[in-house]
């Protein structure tokens, strides 16, 4: 490995202004975020489901940076093989190392430009959180953030007509201060567009009113092990699944949260970035940019309905982490099949990459 | 195809570079169209030996160093250098490259871009230090050491590759063009650091489609045409024009040119073209250097029966 090389590299992944432009569209994301802190009443009945400016700002922040950053860093990455086929292979072939340790040097200074636009986004959510008027900030001061302990329940949708229960067992071996929630939203099949419904867990209960795609939760505590939902307004109600039931114990990772959200973040950017950077050695920057975008995107379309979404970088596991922020707890732990998924396309990226600097000038390219 | 041994007559021990039946084509169009760039071209070039690549543009020169540099990979043919194919890694580490054109990181500084090539090579931090200072200095880029290459001028592009490609003290040396775009100074610039190569018993292979800018340097020239080596021998053997004599004279005034022509005339010689001499430019960029009395030197002076361009 060469420090110097890896800099260079690493540099080209993640030039300043690439940098900066994700640092504003990200604060331009929680600036720019409409009706911020104002709740806007437009029924007595209603007021409590509209949903909160402030709670979407920072997942807002997260999406909008993180598409900024990867689609930099896959045109980037794409970029870095072209400019050796246009003459810096000339000199860098022509020095005393060899192809593999400079593809290797390349290919870890492409992983750290990508790891730094994660890195530079989470810094700067953090900070403009830290502010104290985002929702993530309002949590983050918070002593303990919750940690997902686990999903359960059936694997499909259920809708409860008006009376109707649904339950679902739980483990005993929770700890004290656990949070119990279920994923519902109103349907059409009863009375009303909306309706309302109770929850219970060891004698804990809480009614709301749903009128959107929501989730109903109660503070559990270690006696019982039945978490239970009833329909008790007119409209009907589906529990959404898959795993509608999620138990979320307290958890001390107050900064790890962000940390593990920027984890999943560089897993994500570092992935696309690695597949760039092979198909880049083989084609134009444009087309193997392109390309790496039309193969993430054909396997997140293919794999959304399944478990392996899971292990896709930017996948499912994103989203639900993204979300967790938004709502104040800390996302997952990164999987090992997401670590796995990202080492194989580094893998991949890797072997590509070697197999077309066998010559630094290819046939097709050189003039 | 290439083949994987070399023949037995390949590669006597003295020899640096060696090619033998080297060819090199390129796909165009959409791949069915085929360019050569090279054929069969065959090489003996000793240790210690300086040798000129010249030719015209698009002749191939480039394409012959990149092959021997190892850069690219011949469509015929074998090459070796220093005893082993120019790809092996222990060849590499005593091989240097200048490639055509400034193909160096432009976001980096000169120095910067040194440290990078050094490290390559594998030389430690004090080593690599001391060696970008000295080669800065020694190719007059140590005051912009710290400024970034897309800054430099095309001059300095060249010196800076001078620099990288002499920086670690290699045995064989490849140089694309080292000439274009160089200065007066850059001139001497390139003479000096050739002539400490020679002394150390390095090889060098220069190629240049100016041949004026290699005869001084090169114990040997090789033409190259279309892609084939059509004559290879000395600058004087390729060159040299037995029946012109060249004179430089000092201490003539013009007035006296009448009787030397008059005295060459008399041994059945005819005096083609005669003038005063130009400066180098390198004499007025010293500081204080006096211009020739009488101020600028007298329009050229032809001998009697030459008129304007020399003839008759």
């Amino acid at each position: 490995m060469n420090l110097p090389l890896m800099r260079l590299l690493a540099r080209r992944a993640a030039p300043l202004p690439a940098l900066l432009t994700v640092a504003a569209i990200s604060a331009l994301a929680i600036a720019g975020q409409p009706g911020r802190g104002e709740i806007v009443e437009v029924s007595p009945r209603f007021e409590a489901v509209i949903v909160s400016a402030d709670k979407l700002a920072a997942s807002t922040a997260w999406i909008a940076g993180l598409l900024a950053a990867a689609c930099l860093a896959v045109v980037f990455a794409a970029r870095i093989p072209d400019r050796w086929f246009r003459g810096e292979g000339d000199w860098l072939g022509g020095t005393g190392t060899s192809r593999s340790s400079i593809v290797r040097t390349a290919l870890a200074g492409i992983l750290l430009g990508s790891a730094m636009f994660s890195a530079t986004l989470g810094t700067m959510i953090g900070s403009l959180s830290g502010a104290g008027t985002g929702p993530a900030a309002g949590e983050a001061a918070r002593p303990q953030l919750l940690e997902l302990s686990l999903v359960a329940g059936p694997s499909r949708s259920l809708v409860l007509m008006p009376g109707e229960r649904f339950e679902q067992e739980l483990p005993l071996a929770r700890e004290s201060g656990c949070k119990v929630r279920v994923r519902v939203t109103p349907t059409l099949g009863a009375a009303g567009p909306t309706t309302s419904a109770r929850i219970e867990v060891d004698g804990a209960s809480r009614e709301e009113t749903v009128a959107r795609r929501t989730w109903l939760e109660v503070e559990a505590s270690r006696t019982e092990n039945t978490v239970s939902v009833t329909n008790t307004g007119s409209g009907a109600l589906a529990v959404l699944g898959p795993g509608p039931v999620e138990a979320w114990r307290p958890s001390d990772a107050v900064a790890g949260g962000h940390l593990r959200l920027a984890g999943h973040g560089a897993l994500f950017i570092m992935f696309l970035g690695a597949i760039a950077f092979g198909l880049g050695a083989w084609m134009g920057p444009g087309i193997a940019a392109a390309l790496t975008a039309a193969l993430w995107l054909g396997a997140r379309m293919g794999l959304s309905s399944s478990a392996a979404a899971e292990s896709l970088p930017g996948g499912a596991s994103l989203v639900t982490a993204i979300e967790a922020v938004a709502e104040g707890r800390s996302p997952q732990v990164l999987s090992a099949g997401l670590a796995s998924a990202a080492a194989g396309a580094v893998l991949a990226g890797f072997l590509l990459a070697r197999a077309a600097l066998n010559s630094w000038g290819r046939e097709g390219r050189s003039s | 195809m290439t083949t994987h041994r070399p023949p037995p007559h390949l590669n006597p021990p003295s020899a640096a570079v060696e090619t033998l039946g080297l060819g090199r084509t390129f796909r165009g169009g959409l791949g069915w169209r085929r360019r050569l760039a090279l054929r069969d071209v065959s090489l003996h070039i000793e240790s210690g030996e300086t040798v000129g690549i010249v030719g015209p543009n698009g002749s191939g020169k480039s394409t012959l160093l990149r092959l021997l540099a190892g850069v690219d990979r011949p469509s015929t043919g074998w090459v070796e250098v220093l005893g082993a194919p120019p790809t092996a890694r222990s060849v590499r580490r005593r091989l240097a490259f200048l490639p055509d054109g400034s193909p160096f990181p432009p976001e980096l500084s000169a120095r910067r871009v040194l440290d990078l090539i050094a490290s390559l090579y594998g030389f430690h931090r004090s080593e690599r230090r001391r060696r970008i200072h000295e080669m800065l200095d020694r190719v007059g880029l140590d005051d912009a050491g710290e400024a970034p290459i897309r800054t430099f001028s095309r001059g300095m592009h060249r010196r800076f590759g001078l620099a990288q490609a002499f920086l670690t003290d290699p045995e064989v040396i490849l140089l694309d063009e080292p000439t274009a775009g160089l200065d007066a100074p850059g001139f001497g610039v390139l003479a000096d650091l050739l002539g400490a190569a020679r002394q150390r018993g390095a090889t060098t292979v220069l190629a240049s489609h100016v041949a004026s800018d290699l005869i001084e340097h090169c114990d040997r020239l090789a033409l190259l045409v279309s892609g084939e080596v059509q004559r290879i021998g000395t600058p004087d053997e390729l060159l040299g024009d037995q029946e012109v004599l060249q004179l430089r004279v000092r201490g003539l005034r013009p007035e006296g040119l009448e009787a030397v022509t008059r005295s060459l005339e008399d041994r059945g010689a005819e005096l083609l073209e005669a003038g005063p001499a130009h400066r180098s430019l390198l004499d007025l960029y010293r500081p204080g250097e006096p211009l020739p009395p009488g101020g600028p030197p007298p329009a050229p002076v032809h001998p009697p029966g030459l008129e304007g361009d020399g003839e008759p």
